[in-house]
């Protein structure tokens, strides 16, 4: 099938570059200045526990073997062990992802849906004030800086509002969700957990806004524009003409066709919404892998960094990547 | 009428009126429940009848604990805390009271897990002898051979215990001796004042038949097992810990000892923002919030519903300079600092006056302190005199801090602000936690701000742990051949007469070499819930949450 | 925010693709010059406040005020002051020199840095090319607010590395504009000309390339510069970019935050407004240059 062979070359054009992403980390992580084993001894250890604690975490032994142990263990899904915790660095960014995930699926989904929405409403009242207003305001959304906009909504939606619980946790405890994937609306689902859904629901709703918020502006311009591609198109005008109804003029024309470049958008905007996220995370304390990863930064923990920045560009290259057979699946003039 | 489906699978929603009020009404359930989980989060605690004490106690943190491994854990305050609740411990301080305030009393050791902590007739073997009957949460009995097992495992983890056995004259685990089931010796190398206090961090006990379960030839002291699974036995057992939701702890009804837990379950929960904690606490969403920051204290003193628990701390705040850096490693531009620090102006506006002076390194409530030992003030010309005597005019150097610590950044810019005045120009640079590790390692940092309190209540530990040469906090580098001699001779002395002779002669020399600008010790201050009431002012930072209760 | 440059990502896919093409009427060609006048007004309106910062404030940046730290706006301080007893108008004002400054400079750079990437890449084709673009996937396989984190984080803070930061993180993203607007215009038949009537590489590059590359570059940089702010103050707030007692607004808001919850709203509001006017103002420069751009496309 002509897609498993794009799918497949694609592929193949991306290893080299996550190889080249496991070099870079591996070597920007080790120049940063600090030492991260100092930070878990304390002051009051010796040189000897120093050196035991190096060997440990086998950060004795010479680059090029530390670099080979390292991609050993990736070929057998071991990302080592936090110099941090001791844990296994697997186990700590399995229980961080899914809160991760669905926040910013969440946020990109309820982002595309406005942007849709809004986007196609736009474009068939182009130029006049509504449109204008709608772009000025997905503009204004666009440059807000997210962690202040959080605080706002926080000191808005909780405090003043009391609408949305305080910006601790993710679900109420006393609903006692059992965690499986660690995305508390699919295991609220998955366990049939009422309370806790509701409650999940509630948590997520200030940041995914705050999130959403602040993505909306490309995605909107985009839809926006292909609507315009269309409206104005030979096609559309005939179709009009014909006397078709506004309802299978917009299914059947509108909405596919605008929908056309959306893909490669939300995926650029599903990077950027990672990067966001450990600014949002620390606003609303939320636990998850952007809070993870920055930690592991501020202490220089090796493995820990290495483990999240794969993972991220891990993600950002398959998201870019279904963005692009999606776009050609939808986009007849692209060849596959 | 053709047909209304579109052609092929486009995933797009209808964009029909029908639409938008299907959304409309999405975002209106958004709020419902938003509404219904804010109402069920907020009654949590005011859910028992009045006049009962209240079943739970809500306490917030700033962070998770990295492990719940004591002998391989790095410096974590936080999992510190947590230790010293769910460990059993074998002995701990006692409870006095002072200027109607509760704190615990380093004069008073008593045994809390134990039976009893005596030492012999020249005081260099102590024995413990445990009660009987005392179990783990696995049913296995708490016996000398978990005492023994533990302690063996601290000296191989080479890490914080063993390293405060070695001022206690315990080097070697066969110094440790299993007498029979419910008796344990420690033979130290000499007989030191320290003991009790040193002990009283240091005897904490695994269930080491369960570890053996979970040890294997590579990991033969079950540290995978420790890291990730909760100690059990303590004061308080652990009944369930979630990463990234909270930690909940139920009261030992097995626990032996004196005061026992007050309140039956304390549920822990992580909120790292300081401004998130107020708020949780202003809306009774928790009722104790470890975690908040000096400038929202003054804030919640005016706060209905909460109190700010307030007492007298022994926690220094200093800046360290290096003496073997330059320009400090002139005893004259130390000086000059020493005179530039606006005291009084820290004092008032990075802790709205909620801290005390002091007058010498000893802290204030150490047996021996002496105002002799910092006749330093803020004198502005003195400074500058200073300077001259040093052959300098102008000075440059730069101040670090930690990155994320408000009240350091504060008082360097105060700092930074009244040098620049008498001719000490200082860059200011915040440091994040491995870089500032790092740097210290190098001995590398003309001035740093640190905080913290000591341990143990005596000026040897503090001799020992900062000022002596190569001591883990001695980040000024610092070096003086009287006062190592003066150290050695403490080992042996006892009698408190003589020793505060010694640390009288201390404070004048650290006087005359001014190591330290130290600025002032900041009270404590916890703000609860009006409804809390039984807090004991641990000296050590960790707080006692078995004292801790609430009335509905 | 999200970083509007039109190309990104380590797929080839939109390596050729120029800017989204949109139709409009007249109207918005008027709208695009609305948009620009506005955007370039608020802009010029702050550059303005902040150079003539010291003529608008009583008090300087760092001057530590000993009446008191937290002070309501009132009396000398309109702003009233922040936690180190500092004056926020002031700082305000004056944090607006570093923001458009290290944003400006950074944007700068990287257009510079990216433009020559872009060309050789793009002109020269070949293994260069390949090389290029190859290590220039690498970089972008990063969301850029992570690789910035990264860069800071070794770098360190300070104005000068900041601009090497941002400018590090943002030059790919030109380079790849730059490259297929030059690999387009390469085929052009009047360069065949230049180069055969003896006119050196970069004598070609230079006067008939270049001029013809650089016109999406000059929509996107706006958007850029507005980005470029973003991320210094996301980076200060995080504590990795400006730091204390240098006023910035990134880092204002991050010494204010915790007041905000205490009613305080003039430590971190004001700040975060003037970045959100700021970056809104490069903003609707960036579209309004757009939206004419793509008229004239049509």
């Amino acid at each position: 099938m002509r897609i498993a062979r794009f799918v497949a070359r694609r592929l193949l054009q991306l290893v080299p570059v996550l190889l080249g992403v496991i070099v870079a980390t591996f070597v920007l992580v080790r120049v940063l200045p600090g030492d991260p084993i100092r930070t878990i001894l304390g002051p009051n250890a010796t040189e000897v526990e120093a050196a035991a604690a190096r060997a440990r975490y086998g950060l004795d032994q010479p680059l090029w073997k530390q670099f080979l142990d390292y991609l050993g263990g990736l070929l057998t899904g071991d990302l080592g062990t936090s110099i941090q915790s001791g844990n296994a660095v697997a186990g700590e960014l399995a229980l961080r992802v899914g809160p991760t995930l669905q926040l910013v699926v969440l946020a990109v989904a309820v982002a595309v849906l406005i942007a849709v929405v809004g986007g196609i409403w736009s474009a068939r009242r182009a130029d006049r004030a509504a449109d204008h207003g709608i772009r000025v305001l997905a503009l204004i959304g666009n440059s807000v800086p997210e962690f202040w906009l959080g605080l706002v909504l926080v000191l808005v939606g909780y405090s003043m509002l009391g609408w949305f619980p305080a910006p601790s946790g993710r679900v109420d405890p006393d609903t006692n969700l059992t965690p499986i994937t660690g995305a508390e609306l699919i295991d609220a689902a998955l366990t049939a957990n009422g309370p806790a859904f509701t409650s999940a629901l509630a948590h997520l709703a200030l940041p995914v806004a705050t999130l959403a918020i602040v993505v909306v502006a490309p995605l909107l311009r985009s839809v926006r524009a292909s609507a315009l591609e269309v409206l104005h198109s030979e096609a559309y005008t005939a179709a009009a003409a014909h006397g078709l109804r506004d309802r299978l003029l917009r299914r059947g024309y509108l909405v596919r066709s605008a929908l056309v470049r959306l893909p490669s958008l939300a995926a650029l905007v599903f990077g950027t919404a990672v990067g966001s996220t450990v600014l949002i995370e620390y606003v609303y304390s939320w636990q998850g892998f952007g809070q993870w990863a920055l930690r592991g930064l501020l202490y220089r923990d090796f493995p820990v960094v290495q483990a999240s920045v794969l993972l991220i560009a891990v993600c950002y290259v398959l998201v870019f990547l279904i963005a692009d057979v999606v776009h050609a699946i939808l986009d007849p003039r692209v060849k596959i | 009428m053709a047909g209304t489906s579109p052609r092929g699978g486009s995933a797009s929603p209808a964009l029909s009126r029908r639409s938008v009020l299907q959304i409309g009404g999405i975002g209106a359930f958004l709020f419902a429940t938003g509404a219904c989980a804010s109402g069920s989060g907020t009654d949590g605690s005011d859910d028992a009848s009045p006049g009962t004490a209240a079943d739970t106690l809500r306490i917030a943190v700033s962070s998770y604990l990295s492990s719940w491994d004591q002998d391989f854990v790095g410096f974590d305050p936080i999992a510190l805390m947590l230790y010293k609740n769910v460990f059993p411990y074998m002995i701990d301080y006692g409870v006095t009271e002072v200027d109607g305030s509760r704190i615990l009393d380093t004069e008073n050791i008593v045994a809390t897990f134990a039976e009893s902590f005596e030492p012999n007739e020249d005081q260099t073997v102590w024995t413990l002898k445990l009660r009987r009957g005392v179990t783990f949460a696995s049913g296995n009995e708490m016996t000398a051979a978990d005492v023994k097992w533990s302690k063996d495992r601290a000296f191989a983890a080479q890490a914080n215990v063993a390293g405060i056995y070695r001022t206690i004259g315990l080097t070697e685990p066969d110094q440790v001796t299993i007498v029979d089931d419910y008796t344990v010796q420690f033979t130290q190398a000499f007989p030191s004042a320290l003991t009790r206090q040193i002990q009283a961090i240091s005897l904490y006990v695994f269930d080491s038949e369960e570890a053996k379960k979970h040890a294997t030839d590579a990991d033969p002291w079950a540290t995978e097992w420790f890291a990730n699974n909760a100690p059990t036995g303590g004061y308080f057992n652990v009944e369930r810990a979630v990463q990234g939701q909270e930690i909940v702890l139920a009261a030992n009804e097995g626990y032996p000892g004196p005061d026992p837990a007050q309140t039956k379950t304390i549920r822990i929960s992580v909120v790292p923002a300081a401004a998130n904690q107020r708020l949780q606490l202003e809306a009774g969403d928790i009722d104790v919030a470890l975690g908040i920051g000096q400038r929202d204290i003054a804030d919640l003193k005016n706060t209905d519903g909460v109190k700010v628990i307030s007492a007298a701390s022994n926690e220094q705040v200093a800046i360290q300079m290096s003496v073997t850096t330059a320009p400090f490693d002139n005893v004259d531009v130390r000086k000059a600092l020493a005179h530039a620090v606006p005291y009084d102006q820290i004092i008032n506006n990075v802790y709205g006056g909620d801290a005390r002076p002091t007058k010498s390194l000893v802290p204030l409530d150490m047996p021996g302190y002496d105002e002799r030992g910092y006749p330093y003030g803020y004198d502005p010309d003195a400074a500058r005199a200073a300077l001259a005597a040093a052959g300098v005019d102008q000075i440059s150097s730069e101040l670090v801090y930690a990155t994320d610590n408000d009240t350091q950044q504060q008082i360097a810019v105060l700092v930074q602000s009244e040098a620049r005045k008498v001719g000490i120009e200082l860059e200011l640079v915040p440091l994040d936690p491995a870089t500032l590790a790092e740097r210290r390692q190098q001995k590398n940092i003309p001035l740093q701000i640190t905080a913290g309190q000591l341990w143990v209540n005596d000026v040897e530990y503090m001799l020992a742990t900062s000022f002596v040469e190569g001591a883990n906090l001695n980040y000024s580098n610092y070096v003086n051949p009287e006062l190592e001699e003066i150290y050695e001779r403490s080992h042996t002395v006892v009698d408190p007469a003589e020793r505060n002779e010694l640390w009288l002669r201390v404070q004048e020399i650290l006087a005359a070499d001014v190591p330290w600008a130290i600025l002032c010790q900041p009270n404590f201050n916890l703000p609860v819930r009006e409804e809390v009431s039984g807090w004991v002012q641990p000296m050590d930072g960790l707080a006692r949450l078995r004292y801790l209760s609430a009335s509905a | 925010m999200v970083d509007l440059r039109a190309a990104g990502g380590p797929a080839d896919s939109a390596d050729d693709a120029a800017p989204v093409v949109a139709t409009g009427t007249a109207r918005g060609g008027r709208f695009a010059t609305v948009l620009i006048s506005v955007g370039a007004t608020i802009l010029a309106v702050v550059a303005l406040a902040a150079i003539a910062a010291p003529l608008l404030s009583s008090w300087g940046p760092q001057e530590i005020d000993p009446a008191g730290t937290l002070l309501p706006p009132g009396g000398s301080h309109p702003l009233g002051t922040d936690i180190n007893g500092m004056d926020v108008w002031s700082r305000l004002l004056h944090a607006g020199r570093l923001d458009l400054g290290i944003a400006v400079a950074a944007v700068a750079l990287a257009v510079l840095a990216g433009t020559t990437l872009g060309l050789v890449a793009g002109y020269f084709g070949g293994w260069i090319d390949d090389v290029l673009m190859r290590l220039l996937d690498i970089f972008q396989a990063f969301p850029t607010f992570i690789l910035a984190l990264a860069v800071a984080a070794l770098l360190g803070g300070g104005t000068v590395n900041l601009i090497l930061t941002i400018a590090l993180v943002n030059a790919p993203g030109y380079a790849r504009l730059v490259r297929a607007e030059v690999r387009s215009v390469r085929e052009l038949p009047f360069i065949d000309a230049a180069v055969t009537s003896g006119a050196s590489h970069l004598g070609v590059l230079w006067r008939h390339v270049l001029p013809n590359s650089l016109t999406p570059v000059r929509v996107i940089a706006p958007l850029g510069c507005g980005w470029a702010m973003l991320t210094l103050a996301g980076l200060s707030f995080l504590g990795l970019g400006i730091s204390v007692p240098t006023a910035e607004w990134g880092s204002m808001i991050s010494l204010g935050s915790p007041d905000v919850v205490a009613g305080r709203w003039w430590t971190s509001v004001p700040p975060g407004l003037f970045l959100l006017i700021s970056v809104f103002g490069f903003s609707l420069l960036g579209e309004g240059l757009q939206e004419r751009a793509e008229a004239k496309r049509r």
